[in-house]
């Protein structure tokens, strides 16, 4: 009986399993393989890459080497949604990823973070030293300065670079740069510089709300947000901004104590502040179904006859071609910092990397190497200036920008990293999974619930500032015992 | 065999050999019959064993390690169970899951039995009619409803926010204001589910006799008595039977509607839902959520039975 | 003789006072309640005819003119014709396989004494309280670990027949329940003829006790019908976007219209869902609330 049972339950999954075999095979030896988010960066540019990348004598020489006719690019992409899934499903059933152009902290499955965590990523320190493809600049040379302390590069805090930045971008405040001039003048408001003028506005705007109005395109609100999750960038500038990058680097590692520090609370105030100067409907559409309804109150109705009803939102590079099906014509965005400390102190913005990486099982892991190589240099920025329309982090790259075709607007929002301002990236210590913790939801998923919603409204500032940094340290208290080492 | 136990000559009496031959028939059927039953019980039994029963049982050993689902599984026995106990967000999609139990079975059952006994014996006019109306919200599919719900409840361009603009008043977006949105899904739910149990009710009504109710009507009983009085002892089993399944259910449905219309803002977790959460990331954890809702809703239905427990009325 | 007289027609004028509120207020709350079922599904309709910049205008206003351009972009852009017959792949198919496993099945137990059908229709009963919401995740783990030892890896669980199979085991119990009494039912006399008639166990129940059945079969055919054709979790953990069945992949126009700030799109989107099922219940009504009485609940 018990054989019969193991022989029929065997024959119904192997029914199913051979259906299902007859679409794969074994050709990774003699395909490169190549696994991308394709969204926001447009869904071409890897190809691209791989077509010119074909083209060179390193591609050419490398088939040489090993007797082979020819690699065929096989790429795994998707969505933000499924792109990790994707990747992980091809890799159970057997495909070598080479190159991966994954983030962290995605939706979906956490698998960069499982990489890093079972150290399945090539250290490509040594490449650093290597020259770009067809120049005699090294890597380490071409790369924008400052984008490799962080431990989305450095995840061992070891020194050795597992990953590289393959994009970048400043997240800060966005704003309808039609609604602001130098002084304030003609009805316009002025930009806030310090958290203490950015405050004084928003007070401003709260009192004509006061009067019986509500919140109205007359008299917008101060601030709204997508969702909670676009706090990450927020928090890490307001934190580097006001208790200086030396404790941001504690933080970032888990340190003892720090979410106690009063400097670091300073910073986290400016967080909870923003709950009095909020677009009203922020918090029930900061999900990810409404969130474009929170953007699109500061752009103001899709036909520019009613300007927006909030007049900041934090966001990265994307957000003008995110919301240009329903942004009038005309609209001009404005970009700015964080506000400072005060008066004297540097204006930090938080930078955004989108990392790529090899993994350690590739089938052609000196290929990989290679293309690397050809990605940062010259030639790759031209392509993905044109298929992705970005600006990769090297500092030729933004020089050339404009020949290469990227246009004006958003050379503009790289320009903030000239003049007075220093760029930061966050990214925190790599850990062991915490059983029930999940750090970004202490960090910013909860605001929304915790800090921001209505029900709150009778808890001092002081009490809900108390209540999350206490929960903070809690929680970095537990991922400090699980760093990797 | 068969031919032979059928064969075997007999001598003895005639009885004895009539039973023999019955006997070798008999077995010959037994094979047969032993046959159809394996034939027609055994794939279903199978498939069911291992795709309902077995992932019951995997749930619960999975629950007992730490696993991201792709590194390895570490045993640390009753660890995950110990977090889920002493986690805020755990107990308040519990407290959520127990709202939505009790409000939505009590609206669901109280408007299903009103509606079932207005349209099933009295004179009601339209009674197909709403019948039919009753029923579609069961048809659609849940992504529909929590869509048409979430649209309605949008702020900036739902039905709620435009009304409410008629009077004055701002509107800011149920389904981000803690004190509403549980409402919210609560209403979603009985929209969607008291059709269904309304047609389960009349068909219980419908087998209760007339001249009861013809009896009680000559004894000057009004509508609402007889409603107590008869109908209901009368229809207990059914009651009984569908109020254990609601409960099921309500832990199920309730997922699907957190998940597509709020997906957990405002505190709005449910148990299924804050088990999803760690899909993708802490599997031992997400299936000791999954145990403990299991337990729960047996639990539940046990009680239930348990209190519902009378004995039943004969007609 | 008098005083009797008076009470009764005392008692007469309050119950129909009482009967006259108790009138009203019945066809109150059935008015009420039909018009909050029916007035959502009516504003979708006619948001579904309007342009985003109408619909964010006013809520209430009715469409200027006819905007069919919103079907067109949520079948095309959206994909809705490749969703549309993944559904109907996957529902037919799952139905037929439901019923080729339920229906003997079935049979089988409510007519059959043999040693372990108690312990087996005990079994399948304690399936009722295991919904599928449950157990999705084991099942994928399950099946994804063993796509994986045997080098197939997410090709077992994105795979149509591994979610046919599922759908069917997973909607054995409430079938087999379903049916199970109106087996029960059926007269002896139908077997013992059939008997007589040299026919088989086989025979039997294929030309005769299955057509007698073939309400209950057909009540459990719209149910499962209803319940496959709107399933997502299981669809949703287990098949990637180009299998995505119609729920599913209303989900995702939802979230990419609000993105792209189409809310025509997203309304069309759920009329497409929407429709064909509201077709489907339109011709077959009857047999659905009244087809409960079947075995439903009185098992």
């Amino acid at each position: 009986m018990n054989k019969k049972l193991v022989a029929l339950v065997g024959s119904v999954v192997m029914l199913g399993s051979t259906l299902a075999l007859s679409a794969c095979g074994d050709e990774d030896k003699n395909q490169f393989t190549i696994a991308y988010l394709a969204a926001g960066r447009g869904e071409t540019y890897v190809e691209k890459l791989y077509e010119e990348f074909q083209k060179t004598d390193v591609y050419k020489d490398y088939l040489k080497e090993r007797g082979l006719d020819d690699l065929k690019l096989n790429v795994i992409k998707g969505g933000t949604d499924n792109v990790t899934g994707n990747v992980q499903n091809a890799m159970n059933t057997g495909t070598k990823v080479d190159v991966l152009f994954l983030n962290y902290n995605m939706s979906g499955v956490a698998l960069t973070e499982s990489f890093v965590r079972s150290k399945q990523l090539v250290d490509l320190t040594s490449l650093l030293d290597e020259k770009v493809y067809g120049e005699e600049t090294t890597l380490d040379e071409k790369l924008v300065p400052g984008l490799l302390e962080n431990y989305t590069i450095k995840p061992y805090g070891d020194g050795k670079v597992y990953t590289l930045p393959a994009f970048y971008s400043p997240t800060g405040l966005w704003y309808d740069a039609s609604r602001f001039n130098e002084n304030g003048t003609d009805g316009k408001y002025k930009l806030p510089a310090t958290w203490e003028e950015f405050w004084a506005l928003g007070d401003r705007l709260n009192r004509a709300n006061a009067n019986g109005t509500k919140v109205t395109a007359d008299t917008p609100a101060l601030f709204t947000y997508p969702t909670t999750g676009y706090f990450d960038g927020f928090i890490y500038a307001a934190i580097a901004g006001t208790a200086g990058e030396e404790k941001f680097q504690k933080v970032l590692g888990y340190a003892d104590g720090i979410w106690k520090d009063p400097d670091v609370m300073s910073a986290l105030e400016n967080v909870v502040r923003l709950r009095d100067y909020l677009e009203p409907n922020t918090v029930a559409q900061a999900n990810k179904d409404s969130f474009q309804q929170n953007q699109q109150a500061v752009i103001g109705s899709a036909d520019g006859k009613t300007k927006g009803t909030a007049l900041f939102v934090p966001n990265g590079d994307w957000l003008p071609s995110e919301m240009a099906a329903s942004t009038p014509e005309g609209f001009e965005w404005g970009f700015t910092a964080l506000p400072k400390k005060d008066a004297s102190s540097k204006s930090y913005v938080n930078t955004f990397i989108e990392n790529v990486y090899l993994h350690k099982d590739g089938n052609h892991g000196e290929l990989a190497k290679d293309f690397l190589l050809y990605y940062f240099s010259n030639e790759g920025a031209k392509i993905v200036a044109k298929e992705a329309k970005a600006i990769i982090p090297t500092s030729d790259a933004l020089k050339n920008a404009k020949e290469n075709g990227i246009a004006d607007s958003i050379i503009d929002l790289y320009n903030v990293y000239n003049g007075d301002v220093v760029a930061i990236s966050g990214g925190f210590a790599a850990t062991e999974s915490v059983t029930g913790l999940e750090w970004s939801d202490v960090l910013f998923n909860r605001l929304n619930d915790d800090v921001f919603n209505a029900k709150n409204k009778n808890t001092s500032v002081a009490d809900l500032l108390k209540s999350w940094s206490d929960k903070l340290e809690d929680a970095s208290d537990k991922l400090r015992a699980n760093i990797i080492k | 065999m068969d031919n032979l136990s059928t064969e075997i000559p007999v001598a003895e009496t005639d009885g004895e050999k009539v039973y023999k031959k019955v006997e070798g028939g008999k077995r010959k059927a037994d094979r047969a019959r032993i046959g159809f039953i394996i034939a027609t019980v055994a794939p279903s039994f199978l498939l069911f064993l291992l795709f309902v029963i077995l992932p019951v049982f995997n749930m619960l050993y999975t629950s007992f390690f730490k696993w991201d689902g792709i590194g390895d599984k570490i045993f640390i026995k009753f660890e995950n169970y110990d977090v889920l106990f002493h986690n805020e967000e755990f107990w308040s999609a519990f407290k959520n899951t127990v709202f939505l139990i009790v409000f939505v079975t009590i609206f669901t059952i109280g408007l299903a039995l009103f509606f079932a006994a207005v349209l099933s014996k009295g004179k009601t006019k339209g009674k197909t009619f709403f019948r039919i109306v009753f029923y579609i919200p069961n048809i659609l599919s849940i992504v529909v409803i929590s869509a048409i719900f979430s649209a309605i409840l949008a702020p900036s361009y739902g039905v709620i926010g435009a009304i409410a603009k008629l009077f004055h008043k701002t509107y800011t977006g149920w389904l981000g204001d803690m004190d509403a949105v549980m409402w919210c899904i609560t209403f979603a739910m009985v929209w969607q589910a008291v059709g269904y149990y309304m047609v389960m009710y009349i068909a219980g009504m419908d087998g209760v006799p007339d001249h009861l109710y013809e009896a009680a009507d000559l004894e000057g009983c009004s509508k609402i008595r007889q409603f107590f009085m008869i109908t209901v002892p009368l229809t207990w089993d059914v009651i009984r039977t569908t109020l254990t399944f609601f409960v099921i259910s309500t832990i199920n449905m309730s997922f699907l509607f957190v998940d597509a219309m709020t997906q957990g803002q405002a505190n709005s977790h449910v148990l299924l839902s804050y088990m999803y959460k760690f899909f993708g990331s802490q599997y031992g954890y997400a299936m000791a959520i999954g145990t403990v809702i299991f337990v729960f809703a047996y639990g539940i239905s046990l009680i239930i039975q348990f209190l519902t427990r009378r004995e039943t009325v004969q007609y | 003789m008098e005083e009797n007289q008076l009470k009764k027609t005392e008692r007469f004028s309050w119950t129909g006072t009482g009967r006259y509120t108790a009138k009203i207020l019945k066809y109150t709350l059935l008015i009420l309640f039909a018009l909050i079922i029916l007035l959502p599904l009516f504003w979708v309709t006619m948001s579904s005819f309007k342009t985003t910049e109408e619909i964010n205008a006013d809520a209430f206003a009715l469409p200027e003119k006819f905007y069919f351009e919103n079907y067109v972009n949520a079948w095309n852009r959206a994909n809705m014709g490749a969703y549309f017959g993944n559904s109907i792949f996957l529902t037919a198919a799952s139905l037929a396989l439901l019923v080729v496993l339920a229906v003997p099945c079935s049979y089988t137990l409510a007519r059959f004494k043999f040693r372990g059908a108690k312990m087996i229709g005990l079994v399948f009963m304690a399936g009722l309280f295991i919904n599928v919401n449950y157990i999705v995740l084991p099942l994928h783990i399950m099946l994804f670990g063993f796509g994986k030892a045997i080098g197939v890896g997410a090709n077992i669980t994105n795979n149509y027949f591994t979610v046919i199979v599922l759908y069917a085991s997973t909607s054995l119990s409430f079938s087999i329940y379903l049916m199970n009494s109106y087996f029960k039912a059926l007269s002896p006399s139908f077997e013992e003829a059939a008997k007589i008639d040299g026919c088989g166990y086989f025979k039997t129940f294929l030309y005769i006790c299955a057509p007698l059945a073939l309400p209950s079969i057909l009540t459990v055919i719209l149910f499962n019908f209803l319940s496959y054709w709107n399933e997502y979790i299981l669809a949703n953990t287990f098949l990637d976007t180009a299998k995505s069945t119609l729920p599913v992949g209303l989900l995702r126009i939802m979230r990419e219209s609000k993105t792209a700030n189409d809310l025509g799109r997203m309304y069309a989107g759920l009329m497409i869902v929407m429709v064909p099922v509201l077709i489907v219940y339109a011709c077959v009504q009857g047999q659905l609330t009244k087809g409960i009485t079947v075995g439903g609940v009185k098992g």
